[in-house]
């Protein structure tokens, strides 16, 4: 059997999870190509005009998988639907719908599983059954299950450890976006690279201790918060906003989540430089890049300031 | 003399209306004034915009537009008292955008982090009158939630039947008297007083009769807050000197009291499309339409404010319904660019449309009938 996963959204939330629970069932996965200028064109087709960015190269992303189906022999595509973590835990609802809008745009065969604490359906429900749907027996589900989940453990810690090393460096950057957003080819990385070419070193706020061990940091800077993947972007901000120079927050246009939490937060941030990037689908890069550079000016004079005073 | 508290909140469809009642019947009047907040205007919204994240769903604005007058009127407490998907949060960011104003205010939000918490609300509006007794609060908050279930029944029943009216504006006028009364209830007496007042006049309306070749036009998504600052019937109006019946769904006590219990009911209805729920009332939508279209409405029309994810979520589904039950839908988004010329167009030529299709529709059958 062969799964197909789009390499979007949720996919990039759990990285080792859901490869893992379904290669330990012996299933083979396959992922979406990286985001390209057709998968990007193929998401605005498939999409409603007016949702995020993120969201419409999920759809490209599924596009892609669902030409490739028949000539690789793609079983299934699989997305997951995740809602509710706890009662006051959730995601941006855009996530709620994902499986529900690739079923009614394409033609092909999906599954999902579904996270719910709202509707008692737990993490460990929602992999179980899915394994039992695919016909594998309930023990080899837990099975599965639980070494996948023991393996994006294992996975998460050593990204923290390797983090934690870099942040010895004094050219430190901290980068505040979802994982599914600075990892993109098109939306992120181009940030990223910048950065890096230009000898910087990026932190990235999503790697943080409460991956670890779930944490309640982020209450310092927004106590009402309830998304569960913006309250680790700022356990992030927590963590790392004394030990970089600057902070750039990268959202897509138009996030509702992003676009209030990040408001909120750059109201409490001091004494930080601060950009804040909102990339859209016809983002020329040459605005893109004025404003790294004049970013980048601002913070080497700032470094400046500070070598002065030492 | 000035009083201690003076109390503003933000315009929510007709809702402010009993909500301003609820409070002026709960606070200690010696020491509180409670504002009522200014209908929202264009400014409103602009000043809203002004202060607001870009790309925040457009509610969002038009509160803060609403803030922004109550404090300039003299405002030191506000309330937000909505419930959306996103209410939850949007208080918090509301608080600090007005403190960075520099401005000070004691803020209240009816909702907790985990919804609405009866207990946790009297203790939060025992600023406003230390004597309050919770039975009385229980009293005048069920109050309040009967006269807004009332109010909504009236509403409904004047929209549905807008189009119907013989003399133009009848239902206009009792509108806003109703408003104004709402004002005076106090008691359980007062409103039943109110109920039946208003069901006469309602009874007394004189409506024409449906027509075969009447257009039915169903309105569903996000609409109490959406339609800011145009009037509560502005599509009504719109459609009024054509041949239409227009029939809305969505009313707040359809959100505060069944949702739990309907919930269940939806997902029956929406399932030959979606499994999932996907937030707010984007799969109340789903069900409407479907409800609509086994009713034999013509067309559709799916409003939301700017940015509403739930109603956006529901797009590509409602597109996948119009395909395959071949019904059109027209989309309207309200951001605070919106101009009512704008969507009039667009109604009219949607109504045209709708016409054209159904002439043609007769048109076919007749020519079936020759051919038997
Ligand atoms: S959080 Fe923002 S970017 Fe992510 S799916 Fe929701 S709206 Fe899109
Ligand atoms: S339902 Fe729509 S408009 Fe209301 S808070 Fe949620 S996203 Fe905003």
């Amino acid at each position: 059997m062969k799964v197909g996963l789009p390499k979007a959204m949720i996919t990039y939330e759990y990285p080792v999870l859901y490869t893992r629970f379904f290669e330990l069932l012996g299933i083979e996965v396959v992922f979406s190509e990286d985001t390209n200028t057709k998968i990007l064109n193929d998401g605005i087709k498939y999409s409603a005009s007016e949702t995020c960015l993120a969201n419409k190269i999920y759809l490209g992303h599924v596009a892609n998988l669902v030409e490739r189906k028949d000539k690789e022999k793609i079983d299934y595509i699989f997305i997951p639907r995740v809602a509710f973590f706890d009662k006051k835990e959730t995601v941006c609802v855009k996530f709620y719908a994902l499986y529900d809008i690739c079923k009614n745009t394409f033609d092909a065969k999906f599954i999902t599983l579904n996270v719910d604490y709202s509707c008692k359906e737990t993490e460990f429900k929602a992999f179980v059954s899915l394994g039992i749907r695919l016909g594998f027996k309930f023990s080899k589900s837990v099975m599965a299950y639980v070494r996948a989940k023991k393996a994006q453990d294992e996975y998460n810690k050593k990204e923290y450890n390797t983090q934690v090393k870099k942040l010895l460096n004094n050219k430190n950057i901290l980068v505040v976006a979802h994982p599914y957003i600075e990892h993109d080819k098109y939306i992120g990385y181009p940030v990223i690279k910048y950065l890096k070419d230009n000898k910087y070193n990026v932190i990235y706020s999503d790697v943080n201790k409460g991956i670890l061990k779930s944490s309640d940091e982020y209450k310092k800077l927004s106590k009402m918060l309830y998304w569960k993947y913006n309250k680790n972007l700022l356990n992030g901000i927590m963590e790392y906003s004394d030990k970089v120079k600057g902070i750039i927050f990268i959202s897509t246009f138009p996030c509702g989540p992003d676009a209030m939490v990040n408001d909120l937060v750059i109201r409490k941030i001091k004494n930080k430089p601060i950009l804040n990037l909102v990339i859209d689908e016809q983002d020329a890069s040459a605005g893109l890049y004025t404003r790294l550079e004049s970013f980048v000016d601002i913070l080497e004079q700032n470094n400046i300031v500070v070598g002065g005073n030492v | 003399m000035r009083k201690k508290y003076i109390v503003g909140f933000p315009v929510l469809g007709n809702y402010y209306i009993p909500i301003y009642n609820f409070l002026n019947n709960i606070v200690d009047k010696e020491l509180v004034e409670v504002l009522m907040p200014n209908k929202i205007t264009d400014e409103t919204i602009v000043n809203g915009a002004k202060v607001s994240p870009d790309f925040v769903c457009v509610p969002f604005k038009y509160n803060m537009g609403n803030y922004i007058e109550a404090i300039e009127k003299g405002a030191n407490v506000l309330i937000q008292a909505g419930g959306g998907c996103r209410y939850g949060y949007y208080f918090e960011l509301q608080e600090q955008i007005l403190k960075d104003m520099g401005n000070d205010f004691i803020f209240i939000s009816f909702l907790e982090e985990e919804g609405l918490n009866i207990k946790k609300l009297y203790n939060k509006l025992k600023i406003l009158n230390p004597n309050l007794r919770f039975s009385e609060f229980c009293y005048q908050g069920g109050l309040a939630v009967s006269t807004v279930k009332i109010m909504d029944d009236f509403e409904t029943y004047m929209r549905n039947n807008y189009n119907l009216q013989i003399n133009e504006n009848e239902f206009d006028k009792i509108e806003e008297e109703m408003l104004n009364d709402i004002l005076k209830i106090n008691t359980l007496s007062k409103l039943v007083k109110f109920k039946n007042k208003y069901v006469k006049k309602l009874k007394q309306v004189n409506l024409r009769k449906i027509n075969n070749d009447d257009i039915k036009i169903g309105i569903v998504g996000e609409l109490f807050t959406s339609m800011e600052p145009f009037s509560s019937f502005f599509i009504e109006k719109e459609l009024l000197n054509y041949k239409c019946i227009v029939k809305r769904y969505t009313t707040v006590t359809y959100l505060i009291l069944q949702k739990g219990f309907a919930k269940k009911k939806v997902m029956k209805k929406a399932s030959g499309y979606i499994d999932y729920h996907f937030g707010a009332d984007g799969p109340e939508t789903i069900a409407h339409t479907l409800e609509l279209i086994d009713k034999n409405y013509d067309g559709i029309i799916h409003i939301k404010p700017f940015g509403c994810s739930p109603e956006i979520n529901a797009m590509p589904i409602l597109q996948k319904i119009s395909r395959e039950k071949n019904i059109p839908i027209m989309y309207l988004t309200f951001d605070e660019q919106t101009t009512s010329t704008g969507i009039k167009t667009r109604i009219e030529a949607f109504y045209d449309m709708l016409k054209m299709k159904k002439d043609q529709n007769y048109a076919n059958i007749k020519e079936e009938k020759v051919y038997e």
